[in-house]
Formats: structure tokens, C-alpha cells, sequence
């Protein structure tokens, strides 16, 4: 569903994601790991269409973002770390506003809308304006505007950042059946719960680079063996690139 | 006053601090450096064109020294009370809505010293482009009388920059008896109000000096028209600081420095008055302005206005509703329209802008090119036209110059969205395009309909305000396109950046390219002989199709500036 292809993105001399090569199967809950910086955030708008990479390549479901940006967008659905929403518009119109910028009928965007309102319980707060709105209801809203076009594809970066508990375990659900139903998920989080308890596979991304990747085989083992040994790997691994940095000096 | 000098240090800080970043890249740099020489550019510019003017009016037109500062002070009036009302828009968002008030606000600063903070920071926001400008002008004047080197530092720093500030704190004090108002009235009424005593003002000025009246009485004494017919002058003028500004000049020409500064002492006076009285006042009503604002913002009885009309399931602007275009350019239109008109910093500018256009087409309405002068006939036309082409270029500015800038931080939807760039960008740019285009042609059609102008001229300045309104939208957009930014979401702070100002100057470059152009063939016009109805003039048809063919360039690489803005990283 999600290819990447020796993608590379440079901001100057920086280089914010080195030779990413990374494979979602459709059905796949996939969970991007890293510390602050690392270059989750990059990836994620490369496959958004929010950046373009600097070389390689992005496929979504065989369609080359770059090339065919509006069919690829598409099959896309995509929550931001921040989701700003435009503020001078109610809930329910942000909601009509993004199912429209995907072509959905009227009548079925209606009755996709009224789903979402009940799936992620907003209220009445649906015809208040955005601006209103706390950090966790503004996320709830654009999580439901991604849903919308029942997308093939989610993108989410940092799904459970500033929500309530009965919100993220809202969230945390609706994904986890979306993945179930087929569509390919890929998260960014810095959360290690999340990715333990969500994610079919992960990989960690340090200074732009994949530091390790696991299968759903290991991805199991360490989820059922109770000792917190994800959060231990992670740690570990930052510290051995620490080493193989001040080795390199 | 350490708190104060703590936040302008980190003030300064974030200023070296961004300037370095841009120094530190090459491109930036170029940029910067050609903003700069632009600037000075312009500047010299409008120094030329003052003296030009100057000596234009007073040589070939010959209406004499009195005349000639009677008309500076009319045209510093009308200065003075857009000063007022466009600084009533600026601090309302610098004072009120802007984060960094949210933010310290919280802090322990006293009100006070945050009141005068941000007041300062409001008059000081487009002031160095003021002082640019209004130095060219003066220097322009200075030179053209032949003034000693002292005119010039007194000229601007005791009457060009009080007057300018005095129209300011005027705003200011404006604003916070507006908010005040609102809390008690209700902030549509108040509105109603304000915008009633601007255009009492503006009507009553108008009434009271009588320009024609004045032409007629003083014409009595050709040819001595340099002398003080100040016994002309209604009493209400020895009232007005615009009044003041051009006896102050008027008496330094005649070398009567006694006279000139009484005048310049008015004015201080009046700025010293007015900064105390916006102190004592501020400190008095700052915080509980800003707590009626908040409560203003959560009862949003505009909104709500706004809302009954335009989102009931009947309006058209209802999302719910099926509408006759595809699904993406519905919602695009419908979203467009619901922020600009939920936005009062959006609506409460337009409705100025409107209100100005209002008083303008009442003033030229009736007024008719009475003399014989084919020449002065050219030169009222044109000034007409110009005119109409600079309310255009203020209205492209302010509204079109930020629409893409305007999506700021909720752009992530539109360009993670399955939507092509270039429609994305024709509807967003069309709606602006005919509503300026509408006020192009209102314009056009209420200030041109005097008898005496000829039925060609009426014929092409349809045609051309045409040309004009394209080619000042697509430049605009254009400009805003250039150096867009999604950091930023107050409109007016977009409108009045650098890249706003350097749009402004080509506008003026612009409009001044029209003088050029039709000066020659609109007297050729006015000299004809008035059997001579020919509807269409060779010279003015190709003039037309230059103008146009331009438009329609500007238009094309404005689009494509637009597409690479929007295909930037985001």
C-alpha cells in the first residue's frame, strides 16, 4: 500500500530522512518510533504530499505521489501532530468541507458525517466554531474528517497527543478496526505504549535513518512478554547510536 | 518601565534573530537587498513626483499658494481620518487579538505598562513607510520653494510625525471607547455609530470649506492669488490639526516663522494632549476592554447575524445544501466566504473601505468639469480615474494580496487533500477578481457620468478600469503569492508586511505608467471640437489593448507564482 523508495529529504545541509526503504501492506497497523527530531514527522508530510522528497520515490498503492499526487491523495487519510483546523468554520461545516474536497455526494457525505458524529461522540459541539474547541475535540474533529472518504490509506502523526482518556481510547479503537477492515495505517509516535499496543509492526527512525526494524513475529514477543522490553530496546538503541556517534568524533 | 525594556530586549533579540536567518541565506539576502533598493527607489520616486506636482499646479494650472494649501489641507483630512480608522483595525488586533497579548497578559506585567506597549506597537506598525513617504512629499515640497535646510527637520519631525501619531492615538482612544460601547450596546450599533460620526465628519467637512465656493471667491483677486485669503476660512477650520499642518507650511514659504510655528505648536500640543489623555484613559479601560472583548468573542452577536443569514438550511452558503457546482469548488466557495465574513477584522475593513467608496461617489457624483480649459478638463479627468484606480489597488491589497497567505496553519487539509493546484488557485482567486471587478465598474460608472465628459472617454474608462482591475488583482496576488507566508493569519498584519509595501510601490508605479499614458490622448479629447462624436480613437484603443495584454500577462505569471507558492514545502 505504502513503498518507499530510496526516499530522501534534505532541508539545506541537513538531511531530515536518509534513504528511507519501507514496505505497508494493506491491513498493516505500522508504527514509526523515534526521539524528538528524528524525522518521523518529515517522512509523514513526504507521503502527504506536504513535502516533496528531495530524491526517491513514494508510492501509494502503486501510484507515484510525486507524479500522480491527486489520485495517490485520494486514497489517503491524514491526521496531523497539530491539527489546526480553520477556525472560523463549525464543526459540522469543517466536516462537509473536507468530505467535499474528496468528491463525496451529498447524501452519502450527510450520512458519513452523522456516523462520524457518533462515532467519536461530538455533540452538540459539532455546530460550535473550531476555534472554540479544546486540543482533543479539534483532534477527534480531524481524525473524523480523515475517515470520511473511508480512505485506503491513514497517516497519522501522533494520534494520542493531548487527548482525554476516553477520547484516545475512542481513537484508539476506531484505527485499530479501520486496519482490521483493510486499510493500511501508518503512525508516528513517540508514544511506546501506543505503538506496543496498537502496532502490527514498527520501525525506529534516528537523525533520519532506520535504526531498526522489527517483524510482526519479534513486534509480538516483545508485546506479550510483559517487562516493558519495547521501552528497554528503545532506550538501549539511543544509547548504542549515542556510542557509534562519539566513536565517529 | 524594566518590565517594559525587558520585553522590547527580547523583542529586538527575535528582530536580529530573524534577520540573521535571512542573512544567512543567499537568495534571502538578494531579496532583501532588492526590497531595500526598491524602497529608496520609490522614495525618490515620490519625491520626484511631488515636486512635479507641486510645480504642475502651482505654474501651469496657476490656482495661486492660498489655493494650493487649502487643497494639501483637505487631502490632509481625509489623511488624518484614514489614519484614525484604518489604526482603529490595527490596534484592535495588535491590542486585542494577537497571541502575544493572550500570552502576557498571564504574566505578572500591570496592565498598564502592556497597554502602552502595544499602543506603541500599533502606531509604530506602518510608520516607518508613513515617514518614507511623507519625507519624499515634504522634501519634494522644500525643494520646489526654495526652503533653508531647517524646513526639513522641522517639517518632519514636529509636524509631519505628531500630526501622524495624533491621528493615531485619536484611533486608539477610538477603539477603547468602541469596546466600551459594545459591551453596552451591543457591537452593531456601535459600528452603526462610529461609521455614522466618520461620515458626519467627512460631510460636514465638506459642507463647512466648500472647495468650489472657495475656487469662485478667491478666483475674485486674479492674478494675486499668493496672498492669505484667510479671512475666507469657515471658524470650524482653526479647529482641525490638518488645518494647522498646512498654515504651518503655508506661513514657512511666506517666511513668516512666527506663524509657522504657532502652527507646529498646535500640533504638539494636540499630540501631547492626546498620548496623556490615551495614557489616563488606557490605564483606566485597557484591561476591561480586553475582558469585554473576550466576552464580545463568546457572545458573537455578529457571527450570529452573520450565521441566521448565511447558514440557515435555506441560504445558499449552507453546506448541507446541494449547490450547482462539483463537490470540491462548493465547499472551497462556501469555506471562503464563512471565514471572511466570521472574521471582523475581514468585514469591519471592508465595510471602511465600502464606506469610503460611499463618500467618494457621493463627492464626484455631482461634480462637473465646469471650467473651459481643455487641459484642466484632462487633468480633473484623470485625477478621477486615477484616483478610482488607487481605491482599487487599496481594496487588491488588502483582500487579495493575503488569501493565500490567509490559509496558514490549516493548509495541511487543502494539500494533503486530493484537489489540483490550479483550481485550488482559480477559486480562490475568481470571487476576489469579480467582486473587484464590480466595485471597478460602480466606481467607474457614478464618477464618469458628468455630461461634459465625452462619450469616448466614458466609452474607454469602462473599458480600461477592465484592465486595471485585472492587472492590480494579479499583481497583488501576484506579490502575496511571492512572499507568502503560513505563519501569519491576521490579514492586516499580512496586508501591511514588507512584501505588501514593495506590492504597493509597483502599484504606484502603475498608476503613475496610466498618467503617462493617457495624458496625451484625454487632451486631445477635450481640445476636440464637441461635434466631433466619434465613439472609438485609434490611440486609445491601442493604449486599451496594451493595457490589456499586460493584465492578461501579469495574470499569467501571477498564476504561476501561485501554483509554485502553493507546491512550496509546507
Amino acid at each position: 500500500m505504502i513503498k518507499f523508495q530510496n526516499a530522501t529529504k534534505k532541508f539545506g545541509e541537513l538531511t531530515a530522512v536518509n534513504n528511507l526503504n519501507l514496505e505497508i501492506k494493506s491491513g498493516e497497523f505500522f508504527g514509526f518510533l523515534g526521539p524528538n527530531g528524528a524525522g518521523k514527522t518529515t517522512t509523514i508530510k513526504m507521503i502527504t504530499g506536504l513535502y516533496s522528497p528531495t530524491s526517491g520515490k513514494i508510492f501509494i498503492n502503486g501510484i507515484d505521489i510525486q507524479k500522480n499526487p491527486v489520485e495517490a491523495k485520494m486514497l489517503i487519510g491524514y491526521v496531523p501532530d497539530e491539527p489546526f483546523l480553520y477556525d472560523k468554520l463549525t464543526g459540522i461545516e469543517y466536516l462537509y468541507f473536507s468530505g467535499g474536497l474528496y468528491n463525496l455526494d451529498k447524501s452519502t457525505l450527510k450520512n458519513r458525517i452523522d456516523e462520524m458524529i457518533e462515532l467519536f461522540e461530538l455533540g452538540n459541539w459539532i455546530y460550535k466554531l473550531t476555534e472554540e474547541f479544546s486540543r482533543g475535540m479539534r483532534q477527534r474533529i480531524a481524525i473524523a474528517s480523515a475517515l470520511l472518504h473511508n480512505p485506503k490509506v491513514i497517516v497519522i502523526d501522533e494520534p494520542i497527543v493531548g487527548l482525554d482518556p476516553v477520547s484516545a481510547n475512542i481513537v484508539k479503537k476506531i484505527l485499530r478496526q479501520k486496519a482490521n477492515e483493510g486499510s493500511a495505517i501508518f503512525m508516528s509516535t513517540h508514544l511506546l505504549s501506543i505503538a506496543e499496543e496498537l502496532c502490527d509492526r514498527i520501525a525506529i527512525i534516528k537523525d533520519g535513518n532506520i535504526i531498526f526494524e522489527s517483524d510482526s513475529k519479534m513486534l509480538k514477543e516483545i508485546k506479550y512478554s510483559n517487562d516493558k522490553r519495547l521501552e528497554s530496546l528503545f532506550i538501549e538503541l539511543m544509547k548504542e547510536e549515542k556510542k557509534e556517534l562519539e566513536k565517529r568524533e | 518601565m524594566h518590565q517594559i525594556f525587558h520585553i522590547i530586549k527580547y523583542k529586538l533579540l527575535i528582530f536580529i534573530n530573524y534577520n540573521r536567518i535571512i542573512f544567512s541565506n543567499r537568495q534571502n539576502l538578494i531579496r532583501s537587498l532588492l526590497a531595500s533598493l526598491i524602497f529608496i527607489a520609490f522614495g525618490i520616486g515620490t519625491f520626484i513626483f511631488s515636486y512635479n506636482t507641486i510645480h504642475f499646479v502651482i505654474d501651469e494650472i496657476k490656482i495661486g499658494t492660498f489655493l494650493f494649501h487649502r487643497f494639501s489641507s483637505i487631502l490632509l483630512f481625509v489623511l488624518f481620518l484614514s489614519i484614525s480608522a484604518g489604526n482603529i483595525v490595527v490596534a484592535y488586533s495588535v491590542m486585542f487579538k494577537s497571541d502575544e497579548v493572550y500570552y502576557l497578559i498571564t504574566r505578572p506585567i500591570e496592565f498598564e505598562r502592556l497597554f502602552l506597549l502595544k499602543m506603541t506597537e500599533s502606531i509604530l506598525y506602518s510608520s516607518p513607510t508613513f515617514l518614507l513617504f511623507g519625507s519624499a512629499i515634504l522634501i519634494g515640497y522644500g525643494i520646489y520653494f526654495k526652503l533653508s535646510w531647517f524646513f526639513y527637520p522641522f517639517t518632519i519631525l514636529f509636524l509631519f510625525l505628531p500630526f501622524v501619531f495624533t491621528s493615531a492615538f485619536l484611533g486608539v482612544l477610538i477603539l477603547l471607547v468602541i469596546i466600551q460601547l459594545a459591551g453596552k450596546i451591543g457591537i452593531r450599533w456601535t459600528i452603526f455609530s462610529v461609521v455614522m460620526i466618520y461620515l458626519g465628519s467627512l460631510i460636514g467637512f465638506f459642507k463647512t470649506i466648500n472647495p468650489k465656493d472657495l475656487v469662485n471667491e478667491v478666483m475674485k483677486y486674479y492674478p494675486h492669488l499668493d496672498f492669505n485669503f484667510s479671512f475666507l476660512d469657515p471658524d470650524l477650520l482653526m479647529f482641525l490639526p490638518n488645518h494647522w499642518f498646512s498654515e504651518s507650511l503655508f506661513w514657512f514659504t511666506k517666511s513668516d516663522f512666527a506663524f509657522s510655528f504657532k502652527y507646529a505648536l498646535l500640533i504638539n500640543l494636540s499630540f501631547v494632549f492626546l498620548l496623556i489623555v490615551s495614557i489616563l484613559i488606557g490605564n483606566k479601560l485597557y484591561y476591561r476592554s480586553f475582558l469585554i472583548s473576550l466576552d464580545l468573542k463568546s457572545t458573537k452577536e455578529i457571527r450570529k447575524s452573520f450565521q441566521k443569514i448565511f447558514s440557515t438550511s435555506t441560504s445558499v452558503f449552507d453546506f448541507g445544501r446541494k449547490s450547482i457546482f462539483d463537490a470540491q469548488t462548493e465547499v472551497l466557495l462556501k469555506k471562503e466566504f464563512h471565514q471572511f465574513f466570521r472574521d471582523p477584522s475581514q468585514w469591519l475593513h471592508l465595510g471602511v473601505i465600502t464606506f469610503l467608496i460611499l463618500i467618494f461617489i457621493m463627492s464626484i457624483a455631482k461634480v462637473d468639469l465646469i471650467t473651459t480649459l481643455p487641459f484642466l478638463k484632462t487633468v480633473t479627468y484623470l485625477s478621477v480615474f486615477i484616483f478610482n484606480s488607487f481605491l482599487i489597488s487599496s481594496i487588491t491589497l488588502r483582500f487579495i494580496y493575503p488569501v493565500i497567505s490567509l490559509e496558514a496553519y490549516s493548509f495541511w487539509k487543502i494539500k494533503s487533500s486530493p484537489l489540483h493546484p490550479k483550481k485550488f488557485l482559480m477559486i480562490k482567486i475568481i470571487p476576489y477578481f469579480l467582486f473587484t471587478l464590480l466595485i471597478a465598474e460602480v466606481l467607474n460608472l457614478f464618477s464618469h457620468q458628468t455630461t461634459s465628459i465625452p462619450f469616448t472617454l466614458k466609452f474607454y474608462s469602462f473599458i480600461n478600469i477592465f484592465n486595471v482591475a485585472l492587472t492590480l488583482s494579479s499583481l497583488n496576488f501576484w506579490f502575496g503569492s511571492y512572499f507568502v507566508t503560513f505563519n501569519e493569519k491576521n490579514p492586516v498584519k499580512i496586508a501591511s508586511s514588507q512584501g505588501a509595501t514593495i506590492a504597493f510601490l509597483f502599484n504606484i508605479i502603475y498608476l503613475v505608467i496610466l498618467v503617462v499614458l493617457f495624458l496625451n490622448p484625454v487632451n486631445k479629447i477635450f481640445s476636440q471640437n464637441s461635434g466631433d462624436n466619434k465613439i472609438t480613437n485609434p490611440e486609445l484603443t491601442f493604449i486599451s489593448l496594451t493595457l490589456l495584454l499586460t493584465g492578461i500577462l501579469v495574470n499569467y505569471f501571477s498564476f504561476r507564482s501561485g501554483i509554485k507558492a502553493i507546491k512550496k514545502d509546507y
